[in-house]
């Protein structure tokens, strides 16, 4: 269930736009940050509030990378191995960080659901390599090892708080 | 000589972020000059006697481009592109972020001139505090009259909308952005119609760039006569210039359009200082991903827009990156290949299937599992693209591929062999 706040917020959103289906991608970041994620309770409750159809909602929900359409872990980073990212060794940067989150082949998020580790296309920090996107929130520039290594700790710490 | 800034004034002037400083250094003067005593097509004929081509890639005359709204046909807007997404470019997240009041009166003079009452800005999802800095300086703007009804004290109202993106290189296509911007999958439209004809909502439109519309206070404040004094005759005006990575120092600098070359930019002491370790440069892409790699004998070559590409290149953003000579070529065409094949929205199939094939190959052949004939699909399936698709995406997809393959083919025939089975080195 949305909360009425949310409700309220996508309804405000809709007068901010000349066509109220404008309001979509702003709504589906309202649901996520309820959510966590996207499921298919949050598009169903999106689509009623626009007054679109679920698969409308759906759609647009999936075209987009920023919309968590599966799952995800308490906090998601998406790191850049872009070229200009790579250059200065994203590669060797990103491989490292999935071995210290313990994060297998093909598995983004850690066994205890609290971070998503991501590939990010070209994040536009490309002056401040290697560069990250948390939460969809914040950016995290010059990222050296030991710099990824405190984020880490951190998120996992307020994870395990909450 | 050192160019004083007139894009990226935030590199003289620190704070010019806080809207006291921006209004102490001749901020929103250009506004109530237009404003009092401009009609908006007055704006238009200046912005067009200056020269001024888009910044975004296309290099589009902006002055122009606003010229082609059809007369009397209201409401037209104005979209603003900032879903700045190419590889190797950051040069609006820092006018967006270091000087937005400057781009913010920008906006606000390009849409007065196209008499529009509403207009959008589109910002790419992943710059969350570009968005956040945006929506301050828009609510800085209002509070002092500069934005809302009856701006100034004139009889023109406008409104700016921050519209945040979703992660999706295609919607800085201006057709797949407006696509976006109407609550719709990011694909691109079929043209004609234009946007200017038939553009958000249907009506009238234009989409200018950030770094665009940060040009407008400067031309309607000093006069396109002195504008056009700056770069040269075919491309006026400062261009800023986004380097990235083998350097020693990486960031914007901005420079007169065809001032300075390749050459000073990589190592001139202002710029950035020269190739890491000392080595020497090895490809050059003046755009981004989606430019032919130049080399190490294009260094002489002057920044301007007609200059890169007689060079076999485009200048298109201005996003140089820049690598060395230990880089291997066929794995940076590889990450570039990804990029396009994850970006490519599946609208026109040689795009979407092309882009999957380029990045196939590109993957056997530097994994060691590539044969001659692989090498030779390559421009095979790029040409299959070129010409083939809605959007200029396709074509900046073979880029890569076809750009190193002209002056690297070396690097392809030492990873690849007749029964696909090399030996690769650990």
């Amino acid at each position: 269930m949305l909360s009425e706040t949310a409700k309220q917020k996508i309804q405000e959103l809709k007068a901010r736009y000349p066509n109220a289906r404008s309001a979509v991608m702003p709504a589906l970041y309202v649901a996520q940050a309820e959510y966590g994620w996207l499921p298919q309770e949050a598009i169903d409750a999106v689509a009623a509030e626009m007054g679109m159809t679920s698969t409308e909602v759906g759609s647009v929900a999936s075209f987009y990378t920023m919309y968590h359409v599966k799952p995800v872990g308490a906090h998601v980073i998406d790191f850049c191995t872009d070229l200009p990212c790579a250059l200065a060794g994203a590669d060797a940067a990103f491989a490292r960080l999935r071995e210290r989150l313990g994060l297998d082949a093909h598995q983004e998020t850690t066994a205890d659901d609290a971070i998503t580790l991501r590939h990010a296309p070209c994040l536009g920090g490309c002056d401040k390599v290697p560069t990250l996107l948390l939460d969809n929130q914040a950016q995290y520039q010059n990222m050296t090892d030991e710099k990824l290594d405190a984020l880490v700790a951190q998120l996992r710490v307020a994870h395990d708080k909450s | 000589m050192i160019w004083e800034p007139i894009i990226l004034r935030n590199k003289n002037i620190p704070e010019i972020a806080d809207i006291d400083v921006y209004e102490r250094n001749g901020g929103f003067t250009a506004l109530k000059k237009a404003l009092k005593e401009m009609t908006p097509e007055q704006v238009t004929d200046a912005v067009k006697a200056s020269g001024l081509k888009g910044r975004g890639g296309a290099g589009f005359p902006t002055g122009l481009k606003w010229s082609f709204l059809p007369k009397g046909v209201f409401p037209r807007y104005l979209a603003v592109n900032a879903d700045e997404s190419e590889p190797g470019t950051f040069k609006d997240r820092e006018i967006m972020e270091k000087n937005p009041h400057q781009f913010i009166e920008g906006v606000i003079l390009s849409a007065y001139a196209i008499q529009c009452a509403h207009a959008f800005i589109y910002i790419r999802g992943e710059y969350p505090g570009a968005a956040n800095i945006l929506e301050q300086a828009i609510a800085a703007a209002k509070q002092r009259g500069y934005l809302g009804a009856q701006i100034l004290g004139s009889a023109y109202d406008l409104e700016i909308t921050v519209h945040r993106g979703a992660g999706a290189y295609i919607c800085g296509e201006e057709t797949a952005m407006l696509e976006s911007l109407e609550g719709k999958l990011g694909m691109p439209r079929v043209k004609p119609p234009f946007p200017a004809v038939v553009g958000l909502y249907g009506k009238p439109t234009v989409i200018n760039n950030v770094e665009t519309l940060t040009n407008v206070p400067p031309i309607i404040d000093k006069g396109a006569d002195w504008y056009k004094t700056i770069g040269t005759e075919k491309s006026s005006g400062p261009k800023v210039f986004c380097v990235s990575g083998h350097v020693n120092r990486p960031g914007n600098y901005e420079a007169p359009l065809g001032s300075i070359t390749l050459r000073d930019l990589i190592f001139g002491a202002e710029y950035a200082q020269g190739v890491r370790g000392e080595k020497n440069v090895k490809g050059i892409l003046t755009a981004g991903a989606s430019a032919p790699m130049l080399t190490a004998q294009h260094l002489d070559t002057k920044l301007d827009y007609e200059a890169v590409a007689a060079a076999g290149s485009i200048l298109g953003s201005a996003s140089i990156i820049v690598l060395d000579e230990d880089t291997d070529i066929p794995w940076a065409t590889q990450k570039m290949s990804r990029f396009f094949m994850h970006e490519s929205c599946g609208k026109c199939t040689p795009c979407r299937e092309g882009t999957y094939w380029m990045f196939v190959l590109m993957e056997r052949i530097n994994t060691g599992k590539g044969t001659a004939r692989d090498m030779e699909m390559l421009p095979i399936v790029a040409n299959q693209i070129l010409g083939r698709t809605l959007c200029p995406l396709g074509e900046f997809a073979t880029s890569p591929v076809l750009g190193t393959l002209k002056w690297f083919k070396h690097e392809y025939e030492a990873k690849v062999s007749a029964d696909g089975n090399r030996e690769t080195e650990k």
